[in-house]
């Protein structure tokens, strides 16, 4: 699961965070889905997501990787997984999808509110919900909320704690941009749900103590 | 995973990217603690080891320990189910599949998440008190694999003590079990030594109304301001 679902922040810190997932359904309409999937991310990578990665293939956008080859390795039951920080890139992209109706099924996550307006201005009748009811068990186990929100974009809990406090102190000693610290942070994130753009905005807020763009 | 003694050259850099802290660096040497490594390749993959001392043996994938690969690195699709990470296609692809259908709710607890680990104990406790109510056990999911009787949520014996990064515990049942599904959790987790995310998932009623919504609010429970929603583009849409 990619727990996209259960990111982290405020409402001001997860405005700008979108993450899109699209995968057919094994063994329901899978067969022809490489092609549908190709097509997909042309339109994603014409638009330009924050991050992108492939777990089928190991290609991740920080890593730089060639986008016709990427799309060429698309099988049928190669998934999409990718993050925006622009309303406006998404909104685009689901756009475009509607327009093409290939037919594969698509999770946008985010502010619920935000989600279903931009599929109101598209044009979606969204179909199911999954909804986030928090973090329970051993709470007192779990590192600070400014970790949190940077952890909680992994989709896959690949982003240690440890390695986001070295995010967040090296900005704050001056030994890294907030930008370059995103980007060593994000670098486990295998499957691209980690948006670089809002991370190194934390990142950077963290620095400066801008309690708007924190946890 | 494991660290070539030889190789390494204590650098440490790679302490700080391992997600349940195993790699610890004294004396100039990187080690891994096996007991506390689930696995996940997060070392091998993205740590900047300037040496490449990191490797995978081949005892990882040798049955018990198997279970931590599957379970923790994203990049192994399980053999069960053909999907990568720990769960199902879930809500991602509902509007085809019509997994939770109208008036049923899906739920789903990730144990571990965010970023602390779990073993099989602590989830076991959790799904036999879940069967103990009669909840269905997602039968793709590759924890239910793991089941020796879904109809009680008793875990295998022998993979009890994996640790991985999450196992997700993912069912489907009718909006009137929550009364009883909610509390049990609740009291269930004050027995749990690790964390769970928990979730719920429902089709959208008219007017993208949210049925569960307040049946979960008078439970105690109040989703967060977000979530993962299907935008509704599969097809063939399943059948309600």
């Amino acid at each position: 699961m990619t727990h996209s679902l259960h990111r982290m922040g405020t409402a001001e810190s997860l405005r700008d965070d979108f993450v899109l997932i699209a995968r057919p359904a094994l063994g329901f309409n899978d067969k022809g889905a490489g092609r549908k999937i190709g097509r997909m991310l042309e339109i994603i990578f014409e638009v330009g997501p924050a991050n992108i990665g492939f777990l089928e293939t190991g290609d991740l956008l920080p890593r730089g990787f060639d986008p016709a080859e990427v799309i060429s390795k698309m099988n049928d039951s190669s998934g999409i997984r990718c993050s925006f920080s622009s309303r406006e890139k998404l909104k685009e992209v689901l756009r475009r999808f509607k327009e093409e109706d290939l037919g594969i099924s698509v999770t946008v996550s985010g502010i619920i509110d935000d989600v279903f307006a931009i599929c109101d201005e598209v044009g979606l009748d969204p179909h199911s919900i999954n909804l986030s009811l928090g973090v329970h068990g051993n709470t007192g186990l779990l590192p600070e909320d400014e970790v949190l929100e940077l952890t909680t974009m992994c989709g896959h809990a690949l982003v240690a704690a440890s390695l986001a406090k070295k995010g967040i102190e090296d900005v704050r000693c001056g030994r890294m941009s907030s930008k370059d610290a995103a980007l060593m942070v994000g670098m486990p994130c295998a499957c691209g749900l980690f948006n670089l753009d809002r991370a190194a905005a934390i990142l950077s807020s963290l620095s400066t103590g801008d309690p708007s763009k924190g946890a | 995973m494991r660290i070539d003694e030889v190789s390494c050259t204590g650098c440490g850099q790679c302490v700080p990217y391992c997600p349940v802290g195993a790699i610890i660096c004294d004396d100039d040497v990187a080690t891994i603690d096996e007991e506390g490594c689930v696995e996940c390749s997060t070392c091998l993959r993205a740590a900047p080891c300037p040496s490449g001392a990191i490797y995978r043996p081949p005892a990882a994938f040798q049955w018990p320990r198997s279970v931590r690969t599957a379970f923790s690195d994203p990049l192994v699709p399980h053999k069960e189910t053909g999907v990568r990470g720990r769960g199902t296609e879930e809500v991602k692809t509902n509007d085809v599949t019509g997994r939770v259908k109208r008036g049923r709710v899906g739920m789903a607890l990730e144990f571990g998440r965010p970023g602390i680990g779990t073993d099989f104990h602590d989830v076991e406790k959790m799904t036999m008190a879940l069967a103990r109510i009669g909840v269905n056990f997602e039968p793709n999911n590759p924890l239910t694999f793991l089941m020796e009787d879904v109809r009680t949520g008793k875990i295998r014996d022998d993979v009890k003590g994996e640790r991985v990064l999450s196992a997700i515990i993912e069912f489907e049942t009718e909006p009137a079990k929550l009364v009883e599904i909610v509390p049990a959790v609740r009291e269930t987790a004050k027995q749990i030594k690790s964390v769970f995310s928990w979730c719920a998932i429902t089709r959208l009623g008219p007017g993208k109304s949210i049925p569960i919504m307040d049946q979960l609010r008078e439970l105690g429970l109040e989703p967060r301001i977000n979530a993962k929603i299907n935008v509704g583009l599969g097809r063939p849409l399943a059948a309600d």
